[in-house]
């Protein structure tokens, strides 16, 4: 890794403009990670728009008792398309966007290692996606819950006695969907991987790539090393449905548990590959705002790697009433009680980072504070799920629900906000107003508590999960209609950011290279960074290089050692 | 004709990159010029001989000659195989789901775009 | 630094929260008519409870700390005009140490208490010795039916148990996954096809009386929401008195009357998936389904879809839960026998009330007119 210096050239021949030089064409041909970097963000944005008109769909059916916005098929379509949606095309690809534009920029990368394979990654998602949701158009979007539980999603066939089975395309659709984004992260990891291994600027050593790096890293080893699992699976089923074989189908010898290990031995996994990146942005956002470095990098670096590799371990929690042994049970209980270790090291840390900083409440500071309140009790309330006799109760409730809400939405979405306020001057040049910021924060804020705190209490209240309808006697018509208000709020907020998003990219404020005092190399450069990102390679000596440029007298080398 | 295409956007790139940093080597001075506000890595030739004198011993790879690269190794020209192979790959597994003959086109066009794919030069 | 409104709405924000969780608390304790959780009648239950309020506490203390220093850092450490920039500290391995140990503790504790509840709720802790009743319980798609091994008898949609004794049940499946949970007296197992899973509970003294809801928790097709049960604690004596009843072949109605009517036609087009002691069944035959062999396969006519009736006068839901009926509103001469009576409402059109049911399939608005309705309304209601 030499450093290196661009050098002049001058030709100039007259030629004609290629396709690849028109706009259009421009961004479809780019192999450049910053372009690639915004489709992604744009497409994740795009499905979150979807999966959140679905959330709104399923809560207005819930809203009152025996609802009649959907009918039952189209509810079941509409709530395993809003996990699908959620988790596969919107959480993944928005992170896949914010890695490939940062992750060079952080380690002093001109590219990422593989730029046709980031692009064909890129199209992989969209087409993915859009394969996934055309489903819709012929009314048969897959029903069978996000996890597609077997033989519920087997042909009749292969479950003769069954009264009601997945004879259409829908779970093809889901199979097959899947299978294409697998392909998908498959590439951006690798890309990742060898892009954090092999391309980090001189003197950027391992244990100082900014945190964000650090976690894309481990969700990009997640990835590689759980989607086969899930891919299998995928096969397995689709053999099953289409040429007779037998994995599944419990008549000719097949378990339908093999479907439920292969899947969550992925599907556990990728709850972290959800979590850590947003981790990673959150370890980023607060020293900034705080004007401190971070504290126990090496922890919460490690941390890190810690939960993805106990990640592995905890995949039957999913499963703990299926009727497993009781001393496996044991063991499950005791990996998932242990995950919780470094996960609580890491909200540790970040308290500590914000203690006795000097905190400039901007809108990516608020929604990184709101992370950390929000995260916690996703992490307290998954500690409730590790108990398992508490979850013979719960399991398929609506405490689950309100688990992973808590979870993905008070945790990766609130950090995909705070990244997005972060970063979005560096990759726009203009800064989002502050104003509809807060506005959107706190309308965010409450409405995600009164809409995902009820479900706590629904799920003890014994309100099972996937119901499309319930009966008016049994308690829970208030708390549905506060979900459902909650809910609602949610979309406001988020009519609000697309508002700010636009007002801003029409006449926002200029934001100048380095809007927010920042420590680390991607602002050590324009807004938005041209195509090679720096002129010179930047040469690092210590965590927070752009700190020690900025303040050479006192910068970090100078005074600690790592 | 693919070769002479690459060719050319190879060389709009360097044409682009070499513009930029005529500008950027004024810019520095200036400090004014929106475009370029912030302060460029100007002295990142000094710094590297910085390090070696303050620890000598950690930072010994950085001693390396720097040497000018061209442009077209620091910024990857533009492919349109990418899209054209997931294209493909949707293709085909729209025939899984759709008919045969899709199925076909699908993995007809998975291989050509592979081959393009492979052949094209940087 | 100005920053608008900070205070205000962190505050009110901290009033929701705590406003939510207290609201919480009191609505579990008081959702009675709920299939609460928390409101448990037996020892699986309770246990299961017991764990739920230990790890509440555990989880308040740690949740009111770590909020506590997160907003006390937000307020006391927020940038104002003139502030110095902080110290610049990376980190503490001692406080490290201690921030990693601490959660350790904690959990292990929640541990402890994890593993204990564990075994005392797993079927190897099910009790020797005292009355025990065998059931059967098969989940279908999308209704629950119960087979008294012990005893012979079929049911659907409600399961009677006497308290005080010990209730084995095995779960069967021959069609998808679906899971046996009553929330006031045990968990849920999972009803998986292949797998034949087992689960005990009991019924304390104080239940005596009370129907408990039953819910399949296991995504299972399109009417998973409404496939629902009940459970009714009885003591000893009227267990025993039930059993007696439920082992009776159906009653044989008068003849020439209304429900005599009823019983032609339910010959007629019923039989083919309902079943009924002493019309299409043998006594002896009441385990139609094969399921004590999920390997088999039901061909049509080898094994009756729908639920067995004869004694479904003595019932008091149907449909997988969705109706509750009453014999009061079911007057068979009553001409307002399809607004009032529930019964009434599922002959005449299946799908509009479980939209999906296998039922729904042979019989749609118009297959059966009214007087048919009437006529089968007085003969099920004769099956006590």
């Amino acid at each position: 890794m030499a450093t290196r210096v661009v050098g002049d050239s001058a030709t100039t021949v007259v030629r004609k403009r290629s396709f690849s030089e028109s706009y259009i064409g421009e961004w479809l041909t780019t192999t450049d990670h910053k372009q690639i970097g915004i489709m992604y963000i744009f497409i994740g944005f795009f499905f979150f728009l979807v999966g959140g008109m679905e959330a709104l769909l399923i809560r207005s059916q819930l809203a009152v008792p025996n609802g009649k916005v959907l009918s039952p098929e189209e509810y079941n379509q509409v709530f395993t398309m809003h996990g699908t949606t959620m988790i596969f095309l919107f959480v993944i690809p928005f992170l896949a966007g914010l890695g490939n534009y940062f992750v060079p920029l952080m380690i002093g990368a001109r590219d990422m290692a593989f730029p046709r394979l980031n692009a064909f990654a890129l199209w992989v998602v969209l087409f993915g996606g859009l394969f996934i949701q055309s489903s819709f158009l012929i009314g048969q979007a897959p029903n069978g819950g996000w996890f597609m539980y077997m033989p519920l999603n087997l042909t009749s066939q292969g479950v003769p006695n069954a009264a009601e089975v997945v004879n259409g395309l829908n779970a093809d659709f889901w199979y097959l969907g899947t299978t294409l984004l697998g392909v998908s992260s498959i590439g951006g990891s690798l890309n990742f991987v060898v892009t954090i291994f092999k391309l980090r600027a001189p003197g950027m050593s391992i244990n100082r790539i900014p945190l964000f790096s650090w976690m894309v890293l481990v969700q990009a080893f997640l990835l590689l090393f759980s989607l086969p699992s899930v891919t299998t699976a995928s096969v397995l089923a689709l053999l099953d449905r289409h040429l007779g074989t037998h994995f599944y189908q419990y008549t000719t010898g097949g378990d339908p548990l093999l479907w439920q290990h292969l899947f969550w031995s992925f599907g556990h996994p990728e709850v972290y590959i959800l979590i850590l990146p947003a981790f990673g942005i959150i370890s980023e956002v607060l020293p900034v705002f705080s004007r401190k470095p971070i504290f126990g990098y090496t922890f919460i670096a490690w941390s890190g790697v810690a939960i993805g590799f106990l990640s592995f371990t905890v995949w039957a929690h999913h499963m703990f009433a299926v009727g497993l042994p009781p001393i496996a049970q044991a063991f499950f209980a005791t990996s998932t009680t242990l995950i919780a270790v470094p996960t609580a090291v890491k909200i540790f840390n970040w308290l500590a980072t914000v203690y006795g900083g000097k905190l400039n409440l901007k809108t990516s500071m608020l929604f990184a504070l709101g992370f950390v309140a929000m995260f916690l009790i996703g992490g307290l309330n998954g500690v409730a799920l590790a108990v398992v006799p508490f979850d013979y109760q719960i399991t398929d409730t609506y405490f689950v629900v309100s688990h992973i809400h808590y979870v993905l939405f008070g945790g990766t979405a609130l950090a995909l906000f705070a990244g997005i306020f972060y970063w979005f001057p560096k990759m726009s040049g203009k800064l989002l107003n502050e104003r509809l910021g807060q506005w959107q924060f706190w309308l965010m804020m409450i409405g995600l508590n009164l809409a995902f705190f009820p479900m706590h209490i629904l799920g003890l209240l014994g309100m099972p999960r996937r119901v499309y309808t319930y009966p008016a006697n049994l308690g829970w018509n208030e708390l549905n209609l506060i979900a459902t208000v909650g809910a609602f709020m949610i979309g406001i907020a988020v009519v609000v950011f697309l508002y700010n998003v636009v007002v801003t990219l029409k006449n926002g404020q200029k934001a100048g290279n380095d809007p927010w005092d920042a420590f680390t190399l991607e602002w050590d450069t324009t807004s938005p960074p041209r195509k090679y990102n720096f002129l010179h390679i930047p040469v690092v000596r210590s965590r927070r290089p752009f700190y020690d440029k900025k303040n050479p007298e006192i910068a970090d080398w100078k005074t600690v050692t790592h | 004709m693919r070769t002479k295409n690459s060719t050319s956007q190879q060389e709009s790139v360097e044409q682009r990159v070499s513009d930029a940093v005529a500008e950027e080597q004024e810019a520095p001075r200036a400090e004014t010029t929106e475009d370029s506000g912030a302060p460029l890595e100007t002295d990142a030739l000094e710094t590297a001989e910085e390090v070696q004198s303050d620890t000598p011993t950690r930072k010994k790879r950085i001693r390396r000659k720097i040497t000018p690269e061209e442009e077209k190794t620091i910024s990857p020209g533009h492919s349109v195989w990418p899209l054209v192979l997931a294209l493909a790959l949707i293709v085909l597994f729209l025939g899984i789901i759709l008919h045969p003959i899709v199925l076909v086109i699908g993995i007809i066009m998975l291989v050509g775009s592979a081959v393009g794919w492979i052949i094209e030069r940087h | 630094m100005r920053t608008p409104v900070f205070k205000r709405k962190k505050s009110r924000w901290l009033t929701l929260s705590a406003g939510l969780l207290l609201s919480s608390l009191l609505l579990a304790a008081c959702g009675e008519n709920s299939p609460s959780t928390l409101n448990t009648y037996g020892p699986v239950a309770n246990s299961e409870s017991f764990v739920f309020w230990v790890i509440l506490i555990i989880a308040a203390i740690v949740f009111v700390v770590v909020e506590a220093i997160l907003v006390y850092s937000v307020f006391r450490f927020r940038e104002r005009p003139g502030m110095p920039n902080p110290r610049q500290i990376h980190g503490n391995l001692l406080i490290e140490g201690i921030w990693t140990a601490i959660p350790m503790v904690i959990l292990f504790i929640v541990l402890f208490f994890t593993i204990r509840g564990l075994f005392e709720v797993a079927p190897s802790a099910q009790p020797q010795g005292g009355q025990t009743v065998e059931v059967e319980a098969v989940g279908h798609q999308w209704w629950w039916e119960f087979y008294y091994k012990g005893y012979k008898i079929t049911t659907a949609d409600t399961m009677v148990v006497p308290a005080n004794a010990t209730i084995h049940v095995d779960l069967y499946s021959n069609n998808v996954i679906h899971s046996f949970w009553v929330p006031a007296l045990t968990g849920k197992t999972d009803v998986i096809p292949g797998h034949d899973n087992t689960r005990w509970f009991k019924a304390d003294e104080s239940a005596i009386g009370k129907t408990f809801v039953g819910i399949c928790a296991e995504y299972c097709g399109t009417q998973h929401a409404n496939m629902r049960f009940n459970v009714q604690v009885t003591n000893n004596n009227d267990f025993m008195t039930w059993v007696t009843a439920q082992q009776q072949a159906a009653a044989v109605p008068a003849a020439g009357s209304l429900a005599e009517q009823g019983k032609k036609i339910f010959e007629g087009q019923c039989v083919s998936c309902h079943g009924i002691v002493g019309v299409n069944l043998k006594a002896d035959n009441t385990n139609q389904y094969g399921y004590s062999d999920p390997m088999a396969v039901c061909d049509a006519g080898a094994c009756l879809h729908g639920p067995n009736l004869t004694h479904f006068g003595s019932r008091r839901l149907i449909a997988g839960g969705v109706l509750e009926w009453n014999p009061k509103d079911c007057d068979p001469n009553d001409p307002n026998l399809l607004q009032k009576c529930a019964l009434a409402q599922w002959l005449h059109d299946p799908g509009a009330v479980k939209p999906g049911n296998e039922m729904s399939q042979s019989i749609q608005s118009g297959t059966l007119n009214d007087d048919q309705i009437r006529q089968l309304v007085a003969y099920l209601e004769s099956l006590k």
